[in-house]
């Protein structure tokens, strides 16, 4: 019984973790094309971005899952062809919308006078970027970084809602035989993957902790 | 030569005037200080010069490269060499907090000059045994005193081999104790006739380091000359500041 429930949590699992690393694939470079957007000289460019970042932490995750597995089919009467699909590119999208706000904070939480110190010694605005600024970026961004990916592990547990067998969809078949323990069980999966993940990314702090 | 060239430098920001018509020559080897009251336009002038301040109206000329013609601001590709051909120390020193004190250096000798890591490395070293802190090459700014960090940055600045270069209150950060060494850094830099233009709220440092001065009050200059205006405040407006 117990190798039964531990097969098909740890399949589940598998799909958990499929949805979680695709996500972070696609919307960690997404954000920056994002963030360039929404911080473009060009005003209606970064008025659309606002207003997308706006529409996108202003509604469920769950509502946009829905939206992007039914919208295309009705308006466009393309269905869409996988539920998967559907989920990867509400998260990606999702989650891109909040980094591309936390890069924001990081790129702006830059001294002008790093930029003043940079100009002076005649690099361009790449090479200031490149050389100067992207270290200094990435330390401050690691911390919230960490928080948006952590998040992410268990928002992965709504891909339920429209069909995915992740994790907690295994477990919630054993309640149907009235098992109920599989559905907590499901808890030590994400506590040992947060687990690892937070020793990871207090590694990651540490390394870059050689300057303030 | 003629270093710098600045004449009517007007700048506004809205309908507030902070500069009123600037003009400055500067020659080969001469040390040219700016004094006045806090708010009188001494730091926007220094930085207009090197374009971290961007000018409303008058022309700027950089090493005979007119880099602003009647407050046209000339295309970078003209340009760039001429403002490449002078360096600046700020207040707040500006050190590149991730790398280290030789790469703070070596890093824009390598980026922007295309120099050679050794090439690169031999320099930073000389300039570093030169402002006294060779010893403190592999540690990072956050572990130097403010007086090492601002060494670090004239070293960084004499690094890429400027004309000439602008001193942008090097001292008003430090502690009496470090600002002294910066002085006599700076005062060394000019016994070697670099050319160097020195905003600067330290008097008697001014009097006795520079071929000008020159008293800037209210957004414009009140009075120039020799170091001995310090003496004999030709203006009610120097007197007044000298005897604060």
């Amino acid at each position: 019984m117990f190798y039964n429930v531990f097969l098909s949590l740890t399949n589940g699992f598998i799909q958990t973790l499929f949805i979680f690393t695709a996500t972070l694939l696609g919307a960690i470079p997404l954000g920056v094309l994002i963030c360039i957007c929404s911080t473009a000289s060009f005003r209606p460019i970064r008025w659309i971005a606002k207003a997308f970042i706006w529409a996108i932490r202003g509604t469920p995750l769950m509502l946009q899952m829905f939206v992007i597995l039914y919208v295309p089919g009705i308006i466009f009467d393309i269905p869409m062809k996988s539920r998967m699909t559907a989920v990867l590119v509400a998260f990606i999208i999702n989650y891109a919308a909040y980094f591309s706000e936390i890069y924001r904070a990081g790129i702006q939480s830059i001294p002008a006078g790093q930029f003043e110190a940079a100009k002076v010694l005649g690099m361009t605005g790449w090479q200031t970027f490149w050389h100067v600024c992207l270290m200094q970026i990435i330390k401050r961004i690691v911390p919230p970084m960490s928080n948006e990916i952590i998040t992410l592990v268990k928002d992965t547990s709504l891909a339920r809602v429209i069909g995915i067998a992740e994790v907690v969809m295994c477990a919630e078949r054993f309640t149907r035989e009235g098992i109920i323990w599989p559905l907590f069980f499901t808890g030590i999966y994400y506590l040992i993957f947060v687990g690892l993940l937070t020793l990871l990314f207090s590694f990651i702090e540490k390394k870059l902790n050689y300057y303030r | 030569m003629t270093v710098i060239e600045a004449r009517n430098i007007h700048k506004s920001y809205g309908k507030l005037e902070v500069l009123k018509g600037i003009d400055l020559t500067v020659e080969q080897g001469e040390v040219i200080s700016l004094l006045g009251p806090s708010g009188g336009g001494k730091s926007t002038f220094l930085r207009s010069l090197i374009n971290l301040e961007s000018i409303s109206q008058g022309s700027i000329t950089i090493c005979g490269t007119p880099v602003v013609i009647d407050g046209e601001y000339q295309h970078n590709t003209y340009t760039s060499q001429a403002y490449r051909s002078l360096g600046m120390v700020f207040q707040g020193f500006n050190l590149f907090p991730h790398k280290s004190v030789i790469e703070n250096v070596t890093m824009s000798q390598m980026i922007v000059n295309k120099a050679s890591k050794k090439e690169a490395q031999d320099k930073a070293m000389s300039l570093l045994e030169r402002v006294n802190l060779s010893d403190k090459r592999d540690a990072y700014p956050c572990q130097l005193s403010g007086g090492q960090q601002q060494r670090v940055a004239i070293a960084r600045a004499l690094a890429m081999n400027p004309t000439a270069v602008l001193f942008d209150e090097p001292t008003s950060a430090l502690d009496p104790l470090l600002t002294s060494d910066i002085l006599k850094i700076i005062r060394d830099l000019a016994q070697q006739h670099l050319t160097m233009i020195i905003v600067t709220h330290e008097i008697a440092f001014a009097q006795n380091v520079s071929d000008r001065i020159v008293f800037m009050s209210n957004g414009s200059i009140c009075e120039e000359g020799t170091p001995d205006i310090i003496e004999h405040p030709q203006t009610a407006e120097l007197r007044s500041f000298l005897n604060k």
